[in-house]
């Protein structure tokens, strides 16, 4: 300012130069110029204008300053002129000093007149005429300081406002002792209080709340400054002058000062009383009924039919198994069966006239279970006679529906699987065993009709077991012990024959309800023929040990568990035992030979003795120590067992062929294949050969085991391709192959699918060979598994897609910091593009500022520790700072060293954006508008709302932004809004308060009605501001009410639409209320009933105990539960079950008794009938030795007997449906003829599998099942049985298998004899030894007939154990009628054979057995003809049959003979028997061969004349 | 026909020899073999005319042997005769493939015949 002052012309000015100012202007000057405060001058008669540096900033920018220096005061201060003139004349006039403070003067500054407050003073500045030669003005600008004031004001006047015209409840307490600050009127009205109380300290003007919690929290809120919210609290207030309970909602929240600290608190409250009782009312009411309908399990249901608005209660959800309960009305009931929708329609419509509904339908379940519910309900109707709503109830009743359902099925399933279950049943009441039901198979066991048998005693209609049995049922009645047996012989009288059958069976006491044993139920299971069969193999093996024992097979019998050598053939002794037969037959093998107890041989004798199986092995190491010494042999030998009659194993049959030689030779040819396999193997390559022209292939073991299985496996081309994966058969391994027929270069990768279902990937390279430059000939190469490094590929593959396609910014860097990779995403947030930043270094992103931070992160690295989140600044390419969000984590190499980072950034700048926004604005307004309890909005002068709280946000769930301007309109109720809005501007322009109710949409979409009490806002100035609100939910107030009525009225409708009595009982066990249905039922009137009437409705048997119950149940609180009779209005009395709990209030005090009683006589009624059902049926199903199952008219397994379940280990449960099939071996599974086509076509269905049983053995089964009817003729499923035929299967498999080798062992001698006596007798046939050829034609011919002598017996076996198997085919019997007699013309040249064909016939037989049968009847004819040479053969058709006969004039057979001539071991037994050699079973065997072709065989004979034989086929009509 | 070349395999030694004499009574070259062992590059070797075979043989079922040979391409024409004195044989040696079936014991003239028959027909074949 000196300067300026200095550079000034001040001749123009009224003080003139410098020079010629006064002395006191110049010390006045150098004062002001040199002075820290703002100070200003007026000197002279023109009040010239001075002022000083500090001053200057209060005249602004673009202002006075420099203009006014020198300027005189009426010029320089024209606009407050009028003000500071008199201020000046008076201190000129020798006034005193004036100071004003704070006071308004508007100046031009910054372009414009300003409010600008001064404080300031006015001071005489006295010149050398000692007068005053001007004004002094020292003054400080308080602009902020007035502005910041009046804000607070506003505040307060803000924050005072809404407590004063807050609808609720709201006070402010100040101070330690917590004096009433503040209290509007709500505050007074709820304490009960007049304004006196303000001013006091709380303790004074509310003594009644010494004691009671709110002091302690109020102190509590003013030490900890945590607000305080308290709902529904219980308070004691004094309101006319009476102490009286209330319940409020309040908040206490601390009010800071400008330091922070706590100089009050904020009260809100209001009371909540009537709401809360009414409230509890309703629970009450709510709970009543919701304990009746769960006492009587019931769920109920509300739907207001317009719009189909449906509240169920939980339990209807839980009947419908949906667990959503917003789910529609239509959806829910989309769940009745469809065949029962019919049912709902028919009791809709039914429903418009009586105005109840009713119906039975069934459910399906989300979970597909299938339920029974009962609906009932009353309908209302509208004004428009439409209904209107359904009250209702709804019941599971699957349990009785089941119940009726189970009691028929199972009367029906006891029938039929008793009648139709292949076991015997048959059972047998009182002393004389009075038989009084026997099914089917037992009658077929027995071979009585049904009328000769049921309905007398046992012994009378099956006299010939009375010896055998009658001790066992005697004792069974006598003692109730059941008796079971296994392969019991009784004697049975069948067909007229008397024979011995075998039998499981068990008797079982059959029981009445009251334990007594009233008789005996019998399941038999008949055995026979697996018994015989045992019988049978026994001396099958007998008949062929002795000829074995001949044979030059090395064998050796072992008898009983101790290995007693009991027999060994010649040769076995001479070449394996090598001691003297004496020395070593009837000693134990082990004691012998005691050095084979350290061989393996005894643990497989005692296996194969065990068990049962024969074992084989080859090549076998053993030692045995003979009279020549110890000596290594190499065995091939068997071990077969040998069968007693009763089918146990008695001993082993070893036969052992020495092979030393021939395995040491072969061993030296493995050593060295070994050696060059390993060589190969040594590589894991795989190699292969491929024949283009014809597919095949060959290939080395290692391919097999990449395929997947055993290296020994050989696997063909198909095979191979059978097993690559079918998405790459096509697109890579055809291409391949394509491309390789061009290139003559096969290769690719593919995957294959190993028989465990893993995949493995295989590279295959290959070369085509090409025959003549062209044809392309074979495919060779070289296959490896890939598996490892394919997979790993393929990791990789995906973690570079996952990097590339990432939204953050991936980076990776060395541990010195250069970037060695860079995604898309870190080129989208930083701008640079790969190709620049990779190889910079990564201090290039980080600000100069941050640079620190690098190393910091980096020695965290090198620790291995990984950094999350760490939120930092970072530089982009164009210089733009951005908040990065950073997570870096350490790169290991293989050996697990850190070799660098990576690195992923997330942009948050905009996030930290708004972080910063939020953090600026206004806080302490809003901070207790939105911790007030209510809904507070703020309008502007405009109309427009701006401001809505927390609370009021909250509600509607939406944001300040959706609300602010007119967007909170969208959530008033459309009904509601123009009213609202009339309230609003209506009360704005005049500027009144208003108060009004609308329905505004809460969060949750559902309109909730709300208060709203809005006063205008003034400033302090008085300005109109605009409007504030507070508003209050009121919904449920509001609704209450009418929620109260109803409910009272839905417990009454409800209940006198449930069936069930319902019945309400006071804490002492009153009964007090009923349902319309006792009335009802019992004809009683209210009345009566309340008085105590009820018990008279009870069954005398029944009263005692039900008062006993009904007082236990009063006096414990315990649930009463009781059956019994009630009677009814007709006197009629029928079973109820009645069950009641208690309510209980909070403090657990009994409040009232709820009862239900359910009318259950049918199922009491049936239920005595079904448990005896039920109880017989289970003793039979579970008696019986077979198994039984049953299923529903779906095919689907229902039911299954103990038996079965014992045997499979499978619950019932779990069989249901077609888990029965659980415990059938796989491949018996695949095998097994389709039940399901037998169901179809309700044919009988059996089949045959086996099963493995809980015990881990492998048991065969047969299963029976037919389909059964119920009593109306309908189908209602199949029944049947399983029967374990394991010991059949295992004795014919045991069976054909000891056939067929004993008769292998028989023929291997046999032709080598054979083959040696023919050689010779083709070297001699020229020679002139007649005795020579003679011999060998007699080995010769003998030898046939041993060779026919075991073709016989082997024949007779398989008829016996019937396997003798037809190989059919279809031929010309004349054909084979010439070809045979050719045959045998052959070997009797000096017969003479007449055949007389009589038309050509085709017949579909075993060609070699119908011949064998020919055969058969020639040689007979021959060998029984002893004077005659001639033979005569027919063939005649005759209905369709062909009849061949063979005619001799032999010595013929007697008629006695002729009966059995067919039989087994027959022979025509002449004076001279030893004429006619052979076993006699010949004949035998061909009847068998004739029968099973379903033929028949006869003899016409006349003793001395002869025979004519002749057996006859089916002819076939099919050609 | 004479000098055809015929394997025979039977591991019952006895049999093996008896065959060997009765098919030299023909003045066939006969070739013996007791066991199947690396019989199939034996046979490639060989090149039998005809191979006659015993359905067990020790160590292993000589229908697995048979299937072998007609899965080789250089051999499968040789035409394969399989003898056995198990009943129902016949029908698991011809699913197997064999040519012929021949049951023991058997008559020296059907031995001849079914030969006679499998060299024909080989012949034929290679005509």
């Amino acid at each position: 300012m000196g300067e300026l002052m200095r550079a000034k012309d001040w001749s123009t000015t009224a003080v003139g130069t410098p020079d010629q100012w006064p002395q006191s202007l110049r010390t006045t000057l150098s004062i002001i110029l040199n002075a820290k405060f703002p100070m200003f001058l007026w000197w002279g008669e023109e009040l010239t204008c001075f002022y000083n540096d500090a001053y200057r900033p209060s005249l602004g920018n673009d202002g006075k300053h420099p203009g006014i220096l020198g300027m005189p005061a009426e010029k320089a201060w024209s606009e407050i002129w009028p003000i500071i003139k008199p201020l000046i004349d008076q201190v000129l006039a020798g006034g005193e000093a004036q100071i004003f403070e704070d006071t308004l003067v508007p100046i031009y500054r910054n372009g414009k007149i300003e409010d600008v407050y001064w404080t300031f003073s006015y001071s005489a500045v006295i010149d050398e005429s000692g007068k005053p030669g001007g004004v002094l003005v020292n003054c400080i600008e308080t602009t902020e300081k007035i502005l910041n004031a009046k804000k607070i004001a506003h505040s307060e006047n803000k924050f005072k406002n809404l407590i004063k015209e807050s609808p609720i409840a709201t006070a402010v307490f100040t101070g330690e002792n917590f004096v009433v600050e503040l209290a509007n009127a709500e505050a007074l009205k709820l304490w009960g209080k007049n304004k006196n109380v303000i001013g006091k300290k709380i303790l004074e003007a509310m003594p009644e709340l010494e004691g009671q919690p709110y002091m302690d929290l109020l102190k509590n809120v003013y030490t900890s400054g945590e607000t305080y919210h308290g709902k529904e609290d219980f308070v004691n207030i004094e309101v006319n002058g009476k102490i009286e309970p209330a319940y409020v909602n309040f908040i206490y929240k601390a009010l800071r000062d400008g330091d922070g600290k706590i100089y009050g608190i904020l009260t809100m409250g209001y009371n909540v009383t009537e709401q809360v009782e009414a409230r509890k009312k309703i629970e009450y009411n709510e709970e009543r009924l919701r304990l009746t309908a769960e006492t009587a399990m019931l769920g109920t249901f509300d739907l207001k039919m317009p719009e189909r608005e449906f509240v169920g209660s939980k339990r209807v959800y839980e009947i419908f198994g949906i667990a959503d309960t917003n789910i529609s009305y239509d959806t829910l009931f989309s769940a009745i069966h469809p065949d029962d929708l019919h049912i709902r329609e028919a009791a809709n419509k039914l429903a418009l006239t009586t105005g109840r509904i009713g119906y039975e339908v069934r459910l399906i379940r989300p979970d597909k279970s299938i339920r029974w519910i009962s609906a009932y309900g009353k309908v209302f109707y509208g004004e428009d006679k439409n209904p209107s709503r359904v009250l209702g109830t709804i019941m599971d009743i699957t349990d009785q529906k089941k119940f009726l359902n189970d009691f028929q099925a199972s009367e029906k399933r006891f029938r039929n699987t008793v009648m139709q279950a292949n076991v015997g049943i048959t059972i047998l009441k009182g002393a004389d065993f009075f038989v009084e039901m026997a099914n089917e198979t037992y009658l077929e066991i027995i071979d009585r009709k049904e009328e000769d048998f049921v309905g007398k005693p046992l012994f009378e209609g099956l006299p010939e077991v009375r010896e055998v049995i009658e001790p066992l049922v005697t004792s069974v009645l006598r003692t109730g012990i059941s008796f079971e047996a296994t392969e019991f012989p009784i004697p049975i009288t069948r067909k007229g024959d008397t024979q011995i059958g075998y039998f499981n069976f068990a008797y079982q006491a059959l029981r009445e309800n009251d334990g007594s044993i009233s008789g005996i139920i019998v399941v038999v299971n008949e055995i026979t023929s697996i018994v015989k069969a045992k019988h049978l193999l026994a001396e099958n093996e007998k008949e062929f040990r002795n000829v074995i024992m001949q044979s030059p097979i090395p064998m050796t019998i072992l008898r009983g568990e101790e290995f007693v050598m009991e027999m060994t053939n010649d040769i076995m002794l001479k070449t394996i035992w090598r001691r003297k037969q004496e020395d070593i037959i009837g000693k134990k093998l082990f004691e012998a030979y005691p050095e084979l107890n350290t061989q393996v041989y005894l643990g497989i004798l005692k296996k194969v003795f065990t068990s049962g199986e024969p074992y084989k092995a080859n090549e076998s190491v053993a030692y045995l120590e003979g009279d020549d010494g110890m000596k290594k042999f190499y065995f091939d030998y068997e071990y077969a067992p040998l069968f007693d009659t009763d089918g146990t194993v008695s001993g082993i049959m070893v036969t052992a062929n020495d092979v030393t030689e021939k395995v040491l030779l072969r061993i030296n040819i493995e050593a060295e294949e070994a050696r060059l396999r390993l060589a190969i193997d040594a590589t894991k390559l795989a190699t292969w050969d491929l024949d283009l022209q014809t597919s095949e292939m060959i290939h080395s073991p290692r391919l097999a085991e990449i395929f997947g299985h055993d290296s020994l496996v050989l696997l063909t081309h198909q095979q191979m391709r059978d097993q690559i994966h079918p998405d790459d058969l096509q697109l890579i391994i055809e291409k391949a192959f394509n491309e390789a027929m061009q290139t003559g270069i096969y290769y690719y990768q593919a995957r294959v699918i190993r028989p465990d279902k893993t995949i493995a990937w295989i590279k295959t390279q290959g070369k085509v060979i090409f025959e003549n430059e062209s044809i392309p000939q074979r495919l060779i190469g070289t296959l490896t598994d890939v598996t490892e490094s394919k997979i790993a590929e393929e990791k990789l593959a995906m973690l570079a897609a996952i990097v590339e396609s990432s939204e953050d910014a991936i980076v990776s860097k060395k541990l010195n910091g250069f970037i060695t990779s860079w995604n898309a995403g870190a080129q989208r947030i930083f701008g640079y593009r790969a190709d620049e930043i990779i190889g910079e270094h990564i201090t290039k992103l980080i600000p100069a500022d941050r640079l620190e931070e690098e190393p910091k992160i980096l020695a965290r690295l090198q620790l291995g520790e990984r950094v999350d989140h760490f939120e930092t600044k970072r530089i982009t390419k164009d210089k733009k700072i951005l908040d990065i969000s950073l997570t870096i984590s350490p790169i290991k190499d293989a050996e697990g060293n850190i070799i660098g980072a990576s690195k992923i950034a997330r942009d948050i700048t905009k996030q930290k954006e708004t972080e910063r926004l939020v953090t600026e604005s206004e806080q302490r307004f809003k901070a207790i508008a939105d911790s007030a309890p209510v809904m507070i909005w703020m309008s502007g002068t405009d109309k427009l709302c701006y401001f809505f709280n927390k609370g009021w946000l909250d509600f509607t769930g939406r944001t300040l932004e959706q609300e602010q301007g007119n967007g909170w309109a969208e959530g008033i109720h459309p009904e509601d809004l123009q009213r609202c809005l009339d309230i609003y501007v209506s009360s704005f322009d005049e500027r009144k308060e208003f108060y009004m109710e609308y329905r505004l949409k809460a969060g949750d979409g559902e309109y909730k009605w709300i208060s709203d009490k809005g006063v205008p806002r003034y400033s302090i100035e008085g300005d109109f501001l605009g409007y504030i609100s507070g508003c209050m939910n009121i919904d449920e107030q509001k609704t209450f009410a009418e929620k109260l009525a109803e409910s009272e009225t839905r417990f009454r409708l409800l209940t006198n639409v449930m069936p069930q009595f319902i019945w309400i009982a006071d804490p002492q066990g009153n009964l007090y209320y009923f349902n319309q249905s006792v009335y009802q039922y019992s004809g009683l009137n209210e009345r009566e009933a309340m008085n105590g009437g009820w018990l008279k409705i009870i069954h005398p048997d029944d009263k005692e105990e039900n008062i006993k119950k009904w007082a236990q149940s009063i006096a414990t609180g315990e649930d009463f539960i009781l059956e019994h009779r009630f009677r009814k209005y007709n006197g009629d009395y029928r079973w109820q079950l009645s069950r009641a709990v208690p309510h209980k209030d909070s403090s657990g005090r009994i409040q009232m008794w709820i009862g239900t009683s359910t009318d259950i006589h049918d199922q009491k009624v049936s239920s005595e009938q079904l448990k005896k059902s039920e109880l017989l049926f289970k003793t039979i199903s579970n008696t019986s030795p077979v198994g039984l199952w049953m299923t529903d008219t779906s095919g689907q397994n229902s039911f299954v007997n103990d038996t079965w379940i014992k045997w499979t280990g499978i619950s019932l449960e779990k069989q249901h449906g077609h888990g029965w099939l659980t415990g059938v071996l796989e491949e018996d599974k695949l095998t097994i003829p389709s039940f399901e086509q037998a169901f179809k076509r309700r044919e009988k269905y059996t089949a045959e599998f086996r099963i493995l049983r809980q015990d881990n053995e492998v048991r065969w089964c047969l299963t029976e099942g037919s389909p059964y009817y119920d009593i109306s003729g309908e189908f209602a499923g199949y029944a049947g049985s399983v029967t374990d035929i394991t010991e059949i299967k295992k004795l014919e498999q045991q069976k054909d298998f000891f056939i067929s080798m004993a008769s292998h062992e028989l023929k291997t001698p046999i032709t080598s004899i054979k083959g040696y006596v023919q050689i010779l007798q083709s070297m001699h046939k020229d020679s002139p030894d007649t005795f020579l050829k003679t011999s060998l034609g007699t080995i010769n011919k003998q030898i046939g007939t041993l060779t026919k002598l075991i073709a016989d017996l082997l024949d007779m076996s398989k008829i016996k154990t019937g396997s003798l198997q037809l190989n059919k085919e279809h031929f010309s019997i004349n054909d084979m009628i010439h070809e045979t007699i050719e045959e045998i013309k052959h070997a009797q040249p000096s017969y003479r054979f007449f055949f007389y064909p009589e038309t050509e016939s085709i017949v579909y037989a075993d060609r070699l057995r119908v011949a064998q049968v020919l055969i058969n009847f020639l040689t007979n004819a021959i060998k029984y003809s002893p004077h005659s040479n001639m033979v005569t053969v027919r063939s005649a058709i005759i209905d369709n049959n062909v009849i061949v006969s063979v005619i001799d004039s032999g010595i013929g057979i007697s008629k006695q003979d002729q009966e059995k001539i067919f039989e087994r071991f027959y022979r025509v037994e002449g004076k001279d028997e030893n004429t006619f050699p052979g076993f006699g079973i010949g004949l035998f065997i061909a009847a068998e061969i004739i029968h099973r072709h379903n033929g028949k065989i006869q003899v016409e004979s006349e003793p001395g004349k002869g025979s004519a034989f002749s057996f006859s086929l089916p002819l076939d009509n099919q050609l | 026909m004479e000098n055809n070349k015929i394997l025979v395999i039977d591991d019952n030694e006895d049999i093996l020899f008896m065959l060997k004499a009765m098919l030299q009574l023909k003045e066939y070259k006969v070739f013996t073999k007791e066991t199947a062992d690396n019989i199939e590059s034996y046979i490639q070797e060989l090149m039998p005319d005809v191979i006659l075979m015993d359905m067990l043989l020790s160590g292993i079922d000589g229908c697995e042997v048979c299937r072998k040979i007609k899965s080789i391409r250089a051999i499968a024409a040789i035409p394969v005769i399989m003898m056995s004195a198990l009943p129902e044989a016949k029908a698991l040696c011809v699913e197997a493939g064999a040519n012929y079936f021949v049951g023991k014991p058997f008559e020296m003239a059907d031995l001849f015949n079914a030969v006679f028959i499998a060299l024909s027909q080989k012949e034929l074949s290679e005509a």
